[in-house]
């Protein structure tokens, strides 16, 4: 089973954060193959796993640094708006050990935050969390 | 192989708050489909995923994944709908502050 496990300083404090990449997905990488294109490189960012989440969340701008254009729109709440419009884009995450799975994620603003990305429930859907507290690690399994 | 990882955060900076809503206005023609046609699906599709491209239905996908992957192959990389057919869209739900909405 693929897996990865994170050492945080101070798991508490500072939250299960792990060092992801995002990628295009594969459907949109053999567009970019079969047309000529060279792939965009992939982007590398701080997210948290984050069982508050509904789904996955990239900071706004990295899709058209991957030359990605929605393929949805969703209605998301947060603690101080309701039913605000973000547009969903397909992606592929590269989590540590090589751990690839493909997501549809949503781009918002992640202002003032150590992070630049969450794992929410849709990606926990396919995984086991471990949340070892007392010793400062976390480990998902796929 | 060499890969040359670039920084989400940097990217931020250089695009401004407000480009989803520039993108939403990209895909108004398909959501103007949808919205129009929603009580046809919500009888024939209830459940599925449609693929909308340029106004036009394309068709109803079991799974997300399927209608995503058909969008590509037929229209390439290019802006396109896929939307579950449901009698209430629940929104999605973020309970931390983690998000700058």
């Amino acid at each position: 089973m693929p897996s990865f496990t994170v050492a945080v300083p101070n798991l508490q404090a500072i939250g299960p954060i792990v060092e992801i990449r995002i990628a295009v997905p594969a459907a949109v990488e053999a567009i970019f193959v079969s047309s000529g294109q060279p792939v965009p490189s992939p982007v590398a960012m701080a997210a948290m796993i984050d069982t508050g989440a509904s789904g996955t969340v990239i900071q706004a701008g990295v899709a058209a640094r991957l030359g990605l254009h929605p393929v949805g729109v969703v209605a998301i709440n947060t603690p101080s708006s309701t039913r605000v419009l973000c547009a969903q884009y397909a992606v592929r995450l590269i989590f540590p050990n090589n751990v690839v799975g493909e997501a549809v994620v949503i781009e918002a603003p992640l202002e003032g935050q150590h992070v630049q990305g969450l794992v929410g429930r849709d990606v926990l859907s396919q995984a086991v969390l471990v949340y070892i507290g007392y010793t400062n690690q976390f480990t998902m399994s796929f | 192989m060499t890969v040359h990882l670039a920084r989400a955060d940097s990217a931020y900076d250089e695009d401004p708050i407000g480009r989803d809503l520039t993108l939403i206005e990209t895909l108004g023609d398909e959501l103007h489909t949808f919205d129009s046609r929603r009580d046809e699906l919500l009888g024939t599709s209830l459940g599925k995923w449609v693929l909308i491209h340029g106004g036009e239905l394309v068709g109803a996908f079991e799974s997300q994944a399927d209608a995503i992957n058909v969008g590509y192959q037929r229209f390439g990389n290019v802006p396109f709908l896929v939307k579950q057919v449901v009698p209430v869209e629940v929104p999605q739900n973020y309970v931390s502050n983690h998000l700058g909405i």
